[in-house]
């Protein structure tokens, strides 16, 4: 039980490491971005590109990629979000499934339907366990996973938070107009938290490719349990997104305790009593389904 | 030379057009006053010139450069600021954060917080209190200062006594005259005509989108620029 309980957490902060980007994003730019999953994979493609083609270091593929996405964030900005968002709501939602399609197929075209996987490239790293008292075995990159989740929140609250740059992203994301009143180029802020949402997105497909496999349609399952995460958690922090994966991963445990087919079934549930209780019977709306009253 | 020259501004909301071709010049260490009723255009007019509005027509010359094609960051950056209505503070954000995005107008110039604090006495013990805390007066300090964080050399504001206390506006006053005789352009749009003619250097009223009077206070009284508002216009 134990045992199962800190696996759980451990998911979690995979599941954490998922939702961040889609939670960043939604709460600066209201944008849900569908094709948040493909790109995970996109990245996760690069990765394995730069370390078995290239021969470069992992984790010097994961900085190059980083700064990949984030260019291709402001690009992504520049060219289809920015005109997406001035149509409502709807908009940028039908772009970025669009995209998220496009991307798949793309990738599919590239890379054939082959699973791939990062972890021959970390060689024992990969089922290397740490031992705790009780005779209760981690993976070391699950718990490392973890700590990069809990790393990343750190930066972007302090980022958010504590630099000129963040309070002008949070400037932009409350009242564009006023921001740009005041010098503040909005259209460049966002650009730059659309890159910032994408470069997270590297760690997630670090993480996916190290602790098990993937293939090019696999976006969308992984853009689903980012979503669950964040309409468990809520926005407002990026720690309620944390929360939001924890409760995700601890459902999916139980249901897994209960039946072997229970994983993805009490996942939902999970997610769906969520839904129902931030709804609470008000209609349906984005903002109310995520919870955006409580703003930081 | 002017800070300030406005010439024949045209706007409008899709098919309605607020403003007629209004135009207003503001020098350094001036006081303009911009009168009328609601719906004069008076708001329109101002965010039309500080660009968070576009006009169909007209020009925008700050400091003898044109910024009528600029959007409304760069007119920022160009040193022309806007006081919107109801101040629009980020609320969440304490009183500091709010004054310190004003300088993201990466200007030079003498305003720093303690500048701010010191021109504004009551907002020093406000510091790190959210700002959707405060009164209405000293959201309105917050504002103006908030604005002066950005150094410009001309600033606009829109309806700067509405709904505040008669003392929060004598303050909020007092802080425009000191910064009037640093040098700076101001143009205020105030419903009050006898605040107006009290303070103005020089007073426009305007009348459904049409300037309807434009005098020195020595030359008009409150009863002319009340029937001004009200469209009357002058030897008609």
């Amino acid at each position: 039980m134990t045992s199962q309980l800190i696996n759980a957490i451990l998911l979690g902060g995979y599941y954490t490491v998922l939702a961040i980007g889609l939670a960043f994003m939604y709460s600066v730019m209201n944008v849900i971005n569908l094709a948040h999953g493909a790109l995970i994979i996109l990245a996760a493609f690069g990765l394995l590109v730069l370390s078995s083609i290239f021969a470069i270091p992992l984790y010097l593929a994961i900085v190059i990629m980083i700064c990949v996405m984030f260019g291709l964030g402001l690009f992504l900005h520049r060219f289809v979000l920015s005109k997406a968002s001035q149509g409502g709501e709807l908009l940028p939602l039908l772009a970025t499934f669009g995209m998220a399609i496009i991307l798949d197929n793309l990738m599919f075209q590239a890379f054939g339907a082959d699973s791939n996987s990062l972890a021959p490239l970390v060689g024992d790293l990969s089922w290397a366990s740490f031992e705790l008292p009780g005779n209760i075995y981690i993976g070391q990159i699950s718990v490392y996973i973890l700590m990069a989740a809990i790393a990343t929140i750190i930066a972007l609250e302090w980022l958010l938070n504590r630099t000129d740059l963040g309070r002008r992203i949070q400037a932009t994301s409350q009242d564009r107009a006023t921001a740009s009143l005041l010098g503040i180029d909005t259209g460049r802020t966002l650009a730059i938290a659309t890159g910032i949402a994408l470069a997270t997105g590297v760690l997630a497909a670090a993480a996916l490719g190290l602790r098990s496999a993937w293939g090019p349609y696999d976006g969308s399952a992984q853009l689903l349990f980012a979503f669950e995460a964040v309409v468990i958690g809520g926005l407002g922090s990026m720690w309620r997104v944390m929360a939001g994966a924890m409760i995700l991963a601890i459902a999916q445990s139980i249901g897994a305790m209960i039946h072997p087919q229970g994983f993805l079934i009490c996942g939902h549930l999970a997610f769906l009593a969520a839904v129902f209780i931030r709804l609470g019977g008000n209609g349906f709306s984005l903002p109310g389904l995520l919870g955006k009253g409580a703003q930081t | 030379m002017s800070t300030l020259e406005v010439s024949d501004i045209v706007a409008g909301h899709g098919q309605l057009q607020a403003v007629h071709g209004v135009s207003l010049t503001a020098r350094p260490g001036e006081m303009i006053f911009v009168a009328g009723a609601n719906g004069a255009g008076k708001t329109t007019l101002l965010r039309s010139i500080a660009g968070d509005h576009m006009a169909t027509s007209g020009k925008v010359v700050l400091s003898g450069v044109d910024i009528s094609e600029l959007p409304a960051h760069h007119r920022a950056r160009s040193g022309l600021s806007l006081v919107p209505e109801g101040r629009r503070l980020f609320p969440h954000m304490t009183v500091r954060e709010n004054l310190m995005l004003g300088m993201s107008t990466s200007r030079e110039g003498p305003w720093t917080v303690e500048a701010i604090y010191e021109a504004f006495p009551n907002l020093a013990k406000l510091d790190n209190s959210p700002a959707g805390k405060l009164s209405g007066g000293e959201q309105q300090a917050v504002a103006i200062g908030r604005a002066l964080m950005g150094d410009p050399v001309a600033v606009m504001l829109d309806e700067v006594s509405l709904g505040l206390s008669p003392a929060a506006v004598e303050l909020a006053y007092d802080a425009l005259k000191q910064v009037r005789d640093m040098g700076l352009a101001i143009v205020v749009v105030e419903q009050d005509l006898s605040r107006t003619l009290n303070t103005a250097d020089d007073i426009i009223v305007m009348c459904e989108g049409n300037v309807t009077l434009h005098a020195k206070p020595s030359e008009t009284s409150l009863e002319q620029m009340a029937s001004a508002s009200f469209g009357h216009e002058e030897g008609h």
